[in-house]
């Protein structure tokens, strides 16, 4: 469900999270055991382009053409989702043609 | 630098008033052969591949009638002139030679120059370099004051240096310096890096003629020369491979540090090839060199520096995994500014994704620099439970290549011995 997944796009790269398994989200906890791993990373590594809001992470900037401008691309809330979350980022990043290309090549 | 075909050079030559052979181009053996049966004279058919010393080869041949052309066009398209594939032939009238020059226009990067240089040598056909060693009277050079240019005063000044065997009329002195004056235009105009007629020609019925000639334009002005259609604006000695191509639009339009990628060879044969990803020249080139010292074929080069984002390297890895490779080697041995925990998110996740495909698969990362300990850690954990042989270094080892070598080399052995042996089974 849309309602259910904070999507949105970068330079090159596409980033959706999940909320239906997005911990604080689901519980409603300002205190989760991720510890809103995804937040503290894009402070850390990245441009805050998220922020905590209604005990889930959201966008702190909704401007597209300002989320371009400012995000890094550090990919950091994926890995941290993953290693403290839930894993409910994903974030794609398309090279258009590649994947055909390996099916031909690599037979993958 | 990118480098334009013979016939694109030489459309532009004729556009600024450089006298060439009168021809076509033609991308298979029936073009061809009309080319010739329209000019009703005998023809030189000439492979349009980045590559000098063509006529060895065999890609430059002769024909004296338009099926002959055809016939010979049918065995040149398709085949390879250097190991250059030839896509298209350049069908032009013979000419009657009677001398030979070179005049050439070149960026000279020293610091006493920086700027144009005009050559011009009075003997041509071979390299400029050759003649300059064995015939130093018969070659000048002119640094060009940008802001003047070069006007028939400067073309002629260039002249009067030069010794010609058999004279030189004043006729023939003015077409040469008209010659020198629209070449210098032809530099200027096409933003190129150098623009080289070689051979300049006068031929028995005293005409003049760019008989060949070599453009390389300057990368960053590329886009303004959609006619090219250079898809990657580099300099390469080949025709990009579909891979580059790709990997090309990892950098185009994206100025947030590098993410160069280019592959060894067209085609990648054969095992013992090793994927190689560098940060930053100099350490890398070094470990590029052990490794090769050590037997491996290095499939591709690749760069990852000047803060690039984490998506962009993630990307450059995905183009080194898209080839038939034994072993990824990352040799980030430059204690950059850059924070190298960037690399590590991107590390991390292609090669968790990578590991899917490919289990046992060798990695080895030297990764040195700002924030090493964090992005050590994040690789450490970030690929703790993946399906790949792969071992970290850090500082302790930017001096250490020999060892790295050593590592790689234990590593893609037994995953070898293990890959070929199971598939023979």
């Amino acid at each position: 469900m849309a309602s259910d997944q904070l999507n949105f796009q970068t330079k090159k790269i596409r980033i959706t999270i999940d909320y239906s398994r997005c911990e604080p989200a689901t519980k409603n906890t300002s205190n989760p055991t991720c510890g809103f791993a995804c937040v503290k990373a894009c402070r850390l590594y990245g441009r805050n382009i998220l922020k905590i809001e209604g005990n889930k992470p959201v966008l702190a900037v909704t401007d597209p053409k300002e989320i371009e401008r400012l995000d890094n691309e550090c990919v950091s809330c994926e890995y941290q989702c993953w290693a403290r979350g839930t894993n409910c980022i994903r974030i794609e990043i398309p090279l258009p043609g590649m994947e055909e290309y390996r099916r031909e090549v690599l037979g993958a | 630098m990118a480098r334009i075909y013979e016939y694109q050079g030489k459309e532009i030559l004729k556009k600024l008033g450089v006298p060439v052979p009168s021809g076509g181009v033609a991308s298979s053996a029936d073009e061809a052969r009309k080319i010739a049966q329209s000019m009703g004279k005998p023809v030189v058919i000439k492979a349009q591949v980045w590559a000098t010393g063509r006529a060895k080869a065999g890609g430059i041949k002769f024909a004296a009638t338009p099926d002959e052309t055809g016939k010979v066009a049918k065995e040149m398209i398709g085949s390879a002139v250097k190991g250059l594939p030839v896509e298209k032939v350049l069908v032009e009238e013979q000419l009657g030679i009677d001398r030979e020059f070179y005049v050439g226009v070149i960026v000279n990067n020293s610091y006493k120059v920086k700027g144009p240089v005009v050559i011009f040598s009075s003997m041509g056909g071979t390299g400029i370099e050759e003649i300059a060693a064995a015939h130093p009277e018969k070659v000048a050079t002119f640094n060009v004051d940008y802001l003047q240019g070069v006007g028939p005063e400067q073309a002629d000044q260039l002249l009067s240096k030069l010794s010609f065997d058999g004279g030189l009329s004043p006729q023939l002195r003015t077409e040469l310096a008209g010659v020198i004056c629209n070449l210098y235009k032809a530099f200027k105009e096409y933003d190129a890096r150098a623009a080289e007629i070689n051979p300049l020609v006068v031929t028995r019925d005293r005409r003049v003629y760019a008989a060949d000639c070599r453009f390389t334009l300057d990368d960053n002005s590329v886009f303004r020369h959609p006619e090219f259609e250079i898809k990657v604006p580099r300099d390469m000695e080949r025709p990009p491979t579909p891979l580059e191509e790709m990997a090309w639009m990892i950098e185009q339009d994206d100025y947030r540090g590098t993410g160069y990628f280019t592959q060894m060879l067209p085609k990648l044969e054969g095992r013992g090839w090793l994927g190689f990803h560098g940060i930053g020249g100099g350490g890398a080139m070094l470990g590029a060199s052990a490794f090769v010292a050590r037997g491996f074929k290095i499939a591709n080069y690749a760069d990852t520096s000047g803060d690039p984002t984490a998506s962009k390297v993630y990307l450059v890895i995905k183009s080194i995994f898209s080839q038939p490779i034994d072993g990824y080697v990352l040799m980030g041995a430059c204690l950059a500014n850059q924070e190298q925990w960037h690399h590590a998110h991107a590390i991390v996740k292609a090669l968790r994704e990578e590991a899917k495909e490919r289990p046992g698969f060798p990695v080895v990362i030297l990764l040195a620099g700002n924030k090493e300990q964090e992005a050590h850690e994040i690789i450490r954990e970030g690929l703790k439970d993946v399906p790949l042989v792969w071992e970290l270094y850090g500082r302790d080892y930017i001096y250490d290549t020999n060892f790295i070598a050593d590592r790689v080399e234990a590593l893609v052995k037994a995953y070898q011995e293990k890959k070929y042996s199971s598939k023979k089974e």
